[in-house]
């Protein structure tokens, strides 16, 4: 499971159906910040990598996602060095990987409501 | 929750978090104001004052930590609760978070089940505080106004608390740890027994104490403080604190001292009133006995008219500006009153002889004479005065006082307008130049003044060439009054100025006249230095210059060597004033002074003098090598040299060899009324070279 169902039915119960908004919001803004994480990969801007990666962090623990927030947090603690290492692609890439896992249970999710 | 719904600024750059709490928030009836990083957060905050602020750590523009202490500093005395959302493994921020000012923190991922009442409980403790704080405000607002603070002090700990009034009224810092000697240390050293007693008496039983005293603030300023307090025993008898208040009583004090001003002073001039007067007198002179003083008083001549002419508020004014003129000239430890309506007393004390008093007199009397200036009109004001002297006057406060008023009554019915002193025994010496003062003021206008003029001739053909003006006193008493006598008198009055012009414009009428006859004498005029320095010397020799057409260079102003060197720089620019009118510039009694010719030189004078003690002394070879030596520099300097004082033949002899341009003494002729000085010209042989010396002096630039 990429995503805890409790925390979301929790949230749910307490913005009721804005939550779709919330969702909705996240899968919109994350394929963004994947972008900017990967760009700053390019360009090997650490603080950019450092940052992107925070706030991807925060946003998906925010809708409950189990693991997309510590491979995150991974990235986030390797970038704060100042330097973008050769290791930061593959492990872009598990980011990735996570972040279409938690896209395709979010969308379901969604369909649910 | 309050009436109207909170405001809870989120600060999160995170649009989905952001969106989340907007949501959660807004569906728990709260008011919500977004904002994107702490920049942003910061203006949103000072621009909404939100009630609880949701704070992110990291933000790309002013992170959370930044922006926490950033709304600290903006707002310290509200403490709004900032919470800070952050990663529950970030146990460094939330540290940092503390430190910048945050009031709790929230872990992400946000348990949303119990985000909502900790906002809520982080509210209600802000509430609650908020209100103990205005509580406190109140209280310390409600101290403040009575100057009342609050203070214990723990004996076993030696430590004084208290509230921040009391360490105000104390003027020390107010730290955790503070000593009674720290607390007590502005208490002005005096007063300090007063507390030490205070604490004795604690120790022997005493339950409460009450002391006033005083402190001195860093400002310098005192404060009067009153202390109450109250004394705790232990069980075995032995004090355990002593708890109380302080008030700063400075204002009681100060209207007591008021109450207490106002008895004793006169409320226009704030002078000492008679009371006072009375009261001051004879303690300066319990204390004092062998000590010299004096008692001035002095009343406004014909003042009932002025009131009448003026108007009450005029003569008012006049009173308070004769108060404030008196104030300012007397000398420290002199004391002013005012002891009747018009009537002013003076207590003058240390003095050492009558002499000094004399000169006081005379300032007072100078001062008095000068024009009071009352809604932009000018007033001259006549004043009659007593003075007596301590002991010889009056032995005790009120003979002293009736005496001074005796001779003020004679002052006044002899005319009024005048000074006198009381005895005449005692105060013979100071009575008697009192007298000439007075006369000596009225003797320029009974035309007892007179110029006399003492021949100068050509060194060489000992003809007239000039003369030297020097005033006389003809005393219808004493005859003839030395100058050496009456010239300090009028220095020391200011008469000066007034003798001074006078004498300058007689005998440049005087010098005209002879010029008319075909007498080419330039005429030597002496300048006070009253006149140089405080007369408009420029004005009245330009007006001088214009009253006639004697040729200017015939006028010769003679300074002093100690003048020109008094003020060097404003006495050059008077002297270059004067050379541009024309008129010739000497330098008189020239080698007293301290002086160097070449210094000299740097003034435009024209002539120096030759002091009369040198020519006396040519028989010497001291006294010749001194005149060689004056006359040589002043030639090389191309400056024309008088000698004074010739009496003998020798004397001519010697002086011409050497080049002396002009001499002057008794041996041509003494000082003399206008007409002798003509019969002596007229007996002079008769020589053309007179004449063509002076043309050569008048063009010699």
């Amino acid at each position: 499971m990429p995503v805890d169902q409790e925390n979301l039915n929790m949230l749910k119960e307490v913005i009721g159906e804005d939550l779709k908004e919330v969702i909705e919001a996240f899968l919109t803004t994350s394929p963004e910040i994947l972008g900017q994480i990967k760009l700053s990969i390019e360009i090997e801007d650490a603080a950019g990598v450092q940052l992107h990666s925070h706030t991807l962090k925060g946003s998906a623990a925010n809708i409950g996602a189990i693991h997309l927030p510590s491979l995150c947090a991974e990235l986030e603690t390797k970038a704060k060095d100042g330097v973008v290492a050769p290791e930061f692609n593959d492990m872009y890439a598990n980011i990735e990987n996570e972040s279409q896992a938690v896209f395709k249970f979010l969308r379901e999710f969604l369909q649910s409501f | 929750m309050p009436d109207s719904p909170s405001k809870i600024l989120i600060i999160e750059d995170d649009a989905v978090t952001r969106l989340t709490l907007v949501k959660v928030l807004v569906r728990s009836g709260y008011e919500v104001i977004e904002a994107h990083n702490g920049r942003e957060g910061l203006g949103a905050y000072m621009e909404h004052h939100p009630h609880l602020v949701l704070m992110d750590v990291m933000m790309p523009v002013m992170d959370g930590f930044d922006s926490t202490r950033a709304i600290r500093e903006y707002e310290h005395k509200r403490a709004v609760p900032i919470l800070m959302l952050t990663a529950l493994d970030d146990i460094d921020s939330i540290d940092d978070a503390f430190h910048a000012g945050a009031t709790d923190f929230i872990t992400k991922p946000i348990n949303w089940g119990i985000f909502v009442q900790r906002v809520k409980y982080a509210l209600r403790t802000a509430q609650i505080e908020d209100k103990l704080r205005m509580r406190q405000a109140e209280l310390d607002f409600a101290q403040k106004l009575a100057k009342l603070g609050y203070w214990e002090w723990d004996i076993a700990k030696d430590q004084v608390i208290g509230s921040t009034a009391v360490f105000n009224i104390f003027d020390v810092p107010m730290t955790e740890k503070t000593s009674l000697k720290q607390f007590l240390s502005n208490v002005i050293e005096k007063d300090r027994p007063i507390l030490q007693q205070a604490i004795l008496e604690a120790n022997q039983g005493q339950t409460k104490i009450q002391v006033s005293f005083r402190v001195v603030s860093h400002d310098g300023s005192i404060k009067h403080i009153e202390c109450l307090g109250e004394v705790e025993f232990a069980q075995n008898g032995e004090l355990i604190k002593i708890t109380g208040s302080a008030q700063d009583i400075s204002r009681l004090h100060r209207a007591e001292s008021q109450i207490e001003y106002q008895n004793t002073h006169d409320s226009l001039t704030s002078l000492p009133n008679r009371n006072h007067f009375i009261k001051t007198l004879k303690t300066q002179l319990q204390e004092y006995p062998k000590r010299l003083c004096a008692v001035i008083v002095f009343d406004i001549d014909r003042f009932k008219q002025i009131n009448t002419h003026f108007g009450q508020d005029f003569g008012d004014e006049l009173l308070t500006a004769i108060a404030q003129r008196l104030n300012r000239i007397t000398r420290d430890g002199d004391y002013v009153a005012r002891i009747g309506s018009d009537e002013f007393s003076i207590v003058v004390v240390n003095l050492t002889t009558l002499n000094e008093l004399n000169h006081l007199v005379n300032r007072l009397q100078e001062s008095l004479k000068t024009a009071f200036v009352i809604n932009k009109q000018e007033l001259f004001l006549s004043i009659s005065a007593g003075v007596a002297a301590f002991p010889e006057d009056g032995k005790d406060a009120d003979s002293l006082l009736n005496n001074a008023n005796i001779a003020r009554a004679k002052a006044k019915t002899e005319g009024g307008n005048q000074f006198l002193f009381f005895s005449s025994e005692m105060n013979q010496v100071a009575q008697e130049s009192m007298r000439m003062e007075n006369e000596l003021r009225n003797a320029l206008k009974l035309q007892q003044i007179e110029v006399y003029y003492q021949p100068q001739v050509d060194a060489q053909t000992l003809q007239p060439i000039g003369a030297e003006a020097l005033v006389r006193w003809n005393h219808p008493k004493f005859g003839l009054v030395s100058p050496a006598t009456f010239i300090p008198l009028a220095e020391s009055t200011g008469l000066i100025t007034e003798i001074g012009n006078f004498v300058m414009r007689e005998a440049v009428k005087q010098t005209y006249q002879w010029y008319q006859q075909g007498h080419n004498l330039r005429i030597g005029i002496n300048l006070s230095s009253r006149q140089f320095t405080q007369s408009n010397l420029m004005k009245e020799v330009q007006e001088l210059l214009s009253s006639n057409d004697l040729p200017s260079e015939l006028i010769d102003l003679e300074i002093t060597e100690s003048l020109a060197m008094s003020d060097a720089e404003s006495t050059a620019h008077i002297l270059n004033g004067l050379k541009a009118m024309g008129v010739s510039i000497s330098i008189d009694d020239f080698g007293t002074g301290y002086s160097s010719l070449a210094y000299l030189h740097s003034f435009p004078i024209d002539t120096i003098k030759i002091d009369r003690c040198f020519v006396q002394n040519l028989n010497t070879q001291a006294g010749q090598a001194i005149a060689n030596t004056i006359i040589a520099m002043a030639k090389s300097l191309d400056l024309e040299v008088i000698a004074e004082g010739i009496e003998l033949t020798e004397q001519i002899d010697y002086l011409q060899a050497r080049h002396c341009d002009i001499l002057q003494g008794f041996k041509f002729g003494k000082p003399m009324p206008a007409r002798e000085f003509e019969q002596w010209l007229r007996e002079q042989p008769k020589k053309s070279a007179a004449t063509n010396s002076v043309a050569e002096n008048s063009t010699r630039q």
